[in-house]
C-alpha cells in the first residue's frame, strides 16, 4: 500500500518539470530574466526584447513542448510566420508606411553613404567566415552590422536558422547602444573642422516624386536582385500607402495594429528559437564580437565614403552623415544631429542624416538579397 | 578562402551598384517631375 503510494508520488514528481531541469535551461533563465529587465526597468528595445525574453524563457520550460515541431504552439509561430517568410515583410509593410524618403529624394548623392556602410557588414563576413565560421553562418553575421533587426532576422531563417535568436538579440542590443558605439568612431575619423561643415539646403520634393518613387525603385531593385524582392515590395507597397494619400486607414493600420502584433510574434517566435542547446555554445561570444566589429566597421566605412566623396564634391557633406548610413532608424540620424552640434551648436543635421538613415536600410535590404542570391542554394 | 572573398567583391559591387541606380533612377524622376510641373506653370 505504502510502496503503491509512494510510486505513484514519485511518477507525479517525474511528470513535472521540475524533475526534467537541467543547468542549461536555468541559465537561459537567468539570461531571460535579466533580458526582461532590461526591457522593463532600463527601456532597452522594450518592444522587441520584451517578447523575445518571454519566448526564451518558454522555450527552456521542461516537457512544456513549445517548440515540439508539429505540435507546439511557439513552433507554430515561428515556423508560420518566420520560417514561411510572412512575418519580416510584414514589418517591413509597416516600416514602408512609417518612412519618409523626402530627405534621401532631395539630396539623393546622400544615398552612397547608406551604400558606404555596406561595406562593413561584407569586411565581416569575411573576418568571420576566416575564423571558420562556413559561409552562410558568415554572412548572417556580417548583415548585423547593416543594424537593421527585420532584415537579420529574414536572412537568418534562410541562411542559418539556428543563429536566428543569436543574431537577433545582438543587432538589436547594437542598434540600443548606437548613442554609446558611434560617437568615438565618429570623432576619431573626422577633424572639428570636417564636423562643422554645413550641408547645402535641401530643395523641395514633389508629391509625385515621392509616389513614383515607391513604384519605380521596387521594379528596378526587384528586377536587379530579385532575391530581395519579398522585403522590398511589402517595404515599398507600405510606402505607396502612405505617399498616395488616398488609403489612410491601410497606412493607419500598417503602421499601428498590423505592426504591433507582427513584432508580437516576431518577437516571441525569436526567443523560442534560444533553446540552451543550440544557444549555449562557445561560438557565441564570436557572434556577439564580430556583430559589434560589424556595427563599428559599417559606421567607420560610411564615414570614410563620405570623406572620399568630399574629394570631388563641389558642395561638401559633412563626413558624421555617413554615420547614419547603418540603419538604426531615427537613433543614428540623431546620434549624427548630436555629435555635429557638440561641434556647432547651429548646424542642424537631423534632417539631412535621415537620408543616408533611410538609404542604409535600402543598402541592407540590397546587401541581404545579394547574399541570399550568392549564398541561397 | 576564395568562395568567401568573392562573395565579399561581388556583394560590395553589386550594393553599390543597386544604390547607383536608385540614385539615377531618383534623378531622373526628380527631373521628369520638375519638367512636367514647370512645363504645366509656362503660360
Amino acid at each position: 500500500m505504502t510502496h503503491g503510494v509512494l510510486d505513484s508520488l514519485l511518477a507525479l514528481a517525474q511528470s513535472t518539470g521540475f524533475a526534467h531541469l537541467t543547468p542549461g535551461a536555468a541559465f537561459m533563465w537567468l539570461l531571460a530574466f535579466g533580458f526582461l529587465y532590461l526591457a522593463i526597468a532600463k527601456q532597452f528595445e522594450p518592444l522587441l526584447l520584451l517578447p523575445i525574453a518571454f519566448g526564451m524563457m518558454l522555450t527552456n520550460l521542461p516537457l512544456a513542448g513549445l517548440m515540439e515541431p508539429g505540435h507546439g504552439l511557439l513552433w507554430r509561430f515561428y515556423h508560420y510566420g518566420v520560417q514561411w517568410e510572412v512575418i519580416p515583410p510584414l514589418i517591413f509593410l509597416g516600416l514602408g508606411a512609417m518612412t519618409d524618403f523626402g530627405p534621401l529624394l532631395s539630396q539623393p548623392r546622400l544615398i552612397f553613404l547608406g551604400a558606404g556602410a555596406q561595406v562593413g557588414v561584407y569586411i565581416t563576413f569575411f573576418c568571420a567566415h576566416l575564423i571558420g565560421f562556413d559561409l552562410k553562418e558568415a554572412a548572417t553575421i556580417g548583415i548585423i552590422g547593416g543594424a537593421d533587426g527585420p532584415t537579420t532576422i529574414y536572412l537568418a531563417s534562410k541562411l542559418a536558422p539556428h543563429m536566428i535568436g543569436t543574431v537577433a538579440v545582438a543587432a538589436y542590443s547594437y542598434m540600443a547602444l548606437v548613442p554609446l558605439i558611434q560617437p568615438p568612431i565618429m570623432k576619431l575619423l573626422t577633424t572639428p573642422e570636417e564636423r562643422r561643415i554645413r550641408m547645402k539646403k535641401a530643395r523641395k520634393v514633389h508629391q509625385a516624386e515621392k509616389i513614383l518613387f515607391p513604384i519605380l525603385s521596387s521594379l528596378v531593385v526587384i528586377l536587379l536582385i530579385p532575391a530581395a524582392a519579398p522585403l522590398m515590395a511589402m517595404f515599398m507597397l507600405g510606402n505607396l500607402f502612405r505617399e498616395s494619400k488616398v488609403v489612410d486607414r491601410l497606412t493607419g493600420a500598417s503602421q499601428n495594429e498590423l505592426m504591433n502584433i507582427v513584432t508580437i510574434f516576431l518577437g516571441i517566435s525569436v526567443g523560442a528559437t534560444m533553446h540552451a542547446d543550440t544557444f549555449l555554445d562557445p561560438r557565441v561570444i564570436f557572434v556577439f564580437c564580430l556583430g559589434l566589429v560589424a556595427f563599428m566597421v559599417s559606421t567607420a566605412t560610411g564615414i570614410l565614403i563620405a570623406k572620399a566623396m568630399n574629394l570631388v564634391a563641389k558642395d561638401k557633406i559633412n563626413p558624421l552623415l555617413g554615420a547614419a548610413g547603418v540603419s538604426a532608424v531615427p537613433m543614428a540620424a540623431r546620434v549624427v544631429h548630436k555629435v555635429g552640434a557638440e561641434a556647432d551648436k547651429q548646424n542642424y543635421l537631423l534632417m539631412y542624416a535621415m537620408g543616408p538613415n533611410i538609404a542604409g536600410v535600402l543598402g541592407t535590404l540590397i546587401a541581404a538579397g545579394i547574399f541570399l542570391a550568392m549564398l541561397g542554394n | 578562402m576564395r568562395e568567401s572573398l568573392l562573395v565579399f567583391v561581388n556583394g560590395t559591387v553589386g550594393v553599390f551598384v543597386g544604390m547607383a541606380v536608385v540614385y539615377a533612377l531618383i534623378r531622373v524622376v526628380a527631373a521628369a517631375v520638375t519638367r512636367v510641373v514647370e512645363g504645366r506653370k509656362a503660360p
